[in-house]
């Protein structure tokens, strides 16, 4: 029912039951302690009443920060009879808080004996949220309240800086690689793109989860030197070789979303963020730009979808920065295809094909002709026969695909079974 | 007429809506096909140029004849990453004319 953004929290249900249509009551069994619910078969009308509890129970890398969000919406966005949030915390203890989408004001009562204040957030009558295709994540919807320790910005990024900074420190190592990958290289550009070439291609991506103990990174020098780490790592890693070659570059903190909803970043919280990645600020007539070191296919300058809308937070030496990554034009994302093709008499067609796409196609010709060498005939027969009927790939060549500094191309020979269809002599050609 | 439909429509096909339809990052397409038609046929009707801009995105195809080449070159575009309920039946009929562009026949017949 509720989840917490720290690792050092306990979810414990209290009590639970169903209420029957009729009326009748039904107990769920919650056994103390335990963080799950068994309820008994459900039926169309039943109301469904669950009381938990999210304990803090120790300190973790978090410190003593505390902060949540949470929808006073039922499971599944469900109808919801009565929804209540209840937050009890020392009353030396300062909680911002943040409402959206019509939430409640709190009740707030102070306990001087146990030297608690107890904050309750109640909801009535919530309708059920009505699904729709394509649409943002509830969380733009649906009634919520955000609770975090950090009211401003600028402590959030302070405590966050502070957790990373000694991470960001370069080695003899470090500094040895950049100067070789900076030779010849006399550009602000050209540094930037052979710093970012080797964190995406020659530092391994892996993932460890992004929250909880997920938030701090390896040492720059670890990372290098085992040439692997998740998004913070790269990112750290990025930044650190950037420096090294003489070029502002800082962390950005990103919630990465392919369905991104309109987010709230009216009140700091770990828990808007997800991911890691590195913002340069513009200089020598290079514009500023957000780099991706998870993004492994994806040239500079070119992000992965889901990192575009995001409202993110960029941690200048402890100061934040709030930007937006925005959206790219339209034709930075071309699809471009010159195709030729001789129709025969029968019907069918010989012919070749060239495509020059850019940006996230440029992207996804890499990883479908770039990770299968050996299927590179039959991927693009794959993608052809549906739009050009059965098609066989004689002849194929590409560009070098895992090279991110060569623009993608693929040149092919086809041919096409039946591109024309045959009518009492007329012939209608797709 | 183009080698991959966009199939616009297909993201919007609820008549109406509560909530924004997201489209994802806009993109665009470019493709031109060099049709050459055998000497057993001759062309009996191309597609007419069309073309349309709207704050949602575009498309604009034009057909040449030369000779015994047909070109076909077909552009498409969308601009925004969201459509909001207010916008949603403009944006459905903009979906509607851009998926019908892409669905043009060349009719060729035989030659006498």
């Amino acid at each position: 029912m509720a989840s917490s953004t720290t690792a050092a929290t306990r979810w414990c249900a209290s009590a639970a039951r169903v209420i029957r249509k009729d009326g009748k009551i039904d107990d769920a069994p919650a056994p103390p302690g335990s963080s799950w619910v068994k309820f008994p078969p459900l039926a169309v009308g039943d109301t469904i009443d669950v009381e938990a509890r999210i304990d803090t129970v120790r300190v973790g890398i978090f410190g003593n920060y505390f902060g949540v969000r949470h929808l006073f919406h039922g499971l599944g966005m469900a109808a919801t009879r009565h929804s209540e949030q209840i937050y009890v915390a020392p009353s030396d203890r300062e909680l911002h808080f943040s409402k959206r989408n019509g939430a409640p004001e709190p009740k707030i009562t102070k306990d001087t004996e146990s030297n608690t204040s107890t904050y309750r957030f109640a909801l009535d009558g919530l309708k059920k949220l009505q699904i729709e295709s394509s649409m943002p994540d509830p969380i733009e919807y649906s009634p919520s309240v955000s609770v975090s320790t950090y009211g401003k910005w600028e402590d959030f990024t302070a405590w966050w800086w502070n957790l990373i900074e000694k991470e960001c420190q370069s080695s003899p190592a470090i500094r040895d690689k950049v100067a070789e990958l900076l030779k010849g290289k006399t550009t602000r550009e050209e540094k930037m793109r052979a710093i970012y070439d080797f964190v995406v291609t020659d530092v391994r991506y892996n993932a460890w989860e992004f929250g909880c103990t997920g938030y701090r990174p390896y040492n720059a020098s670890t990372i290098f030197d085992r040439r692997y780490g998740d998004c913070k790592d790269k990112a750290i890693l990025i930044k650190t070789m950037l420096n090294a070659a003489g070029i502002e570059a800082y962390p950005v903190l990103i919630f990465a979303d392919d369905r991104r909803p309109k987010e709230d970043m009216s009140l700091p919280m770990v828990g808007l963020f997800n991911h890691c990645i590195a913002w340069v600020p513009d200089g020598d007539g290079v514009a500023p730009m957000f780099l991706d070191g998870t993004a492994r296919s994806h040239p500079m300058g070119v992000l992965p979808d889901m990192d575009h809308g995001a409202r993110v937070v960029v941690v200048k030496d402890g100061k934040p920065l709030l930007m937006d990554v925005g959206y790219p034009a339209a034709g930075a994302n071309l699809d471009a295809v010159e195709l030729r093709l001789a129709l025969q008499p029968d019907g069918s067609a010989k012919g070749t094909l060239v495509m020059r796409p850019k940006g996230n196609y440029d992207v996804r010709m890499r990883e479908i002709y770039g990770s299968e060498q050996g299927a590179q005939k039959e991927n693009l027969e794959r993608f052809l026969s549906p739009h050009l009927g059965r098609t066989k790939v004689s002849e194929l060549t590409t560009s070098d695909l895992t090279n991110l500094d060569v623009p993608v191309e693929v040149r092919a020979t086809i041919e096409v079974e039946k591109l024309a269809k045959s009518k009492a002599m007329i012939w209608r050609s797709r | 007429m183009t080698l991959v439909k966009r199939k616009l429509l297909a993201n919007a096909d609820e008549p109406k809506r509560l909530y924004d339809l997201l489209l994802g990052t806009p993109e665009a397409d470019d493709v031109t096909i060099v049709y050459s038609i055998p000497e057993a046929l001759t062309t009996r009707s191309v597609p007419a140029d069309e073309s349309k801009d709207s704050p949602f995105g575009g498309f604009a195809v034009t057909t040449q004849q030369n000779g015994r080449e047909i070109t076909v070159h077909s552009k498409s575009n969308t601009k925004i990453p969201r459509v909001t309920p207010d916008e949603y039946g403009a944006f459905r009929q903009f979906a509607r004319e851009l998926d019908e562009s892409q669905d043009r026949e060349i009719v060729l017949k035989a030659a006498q």
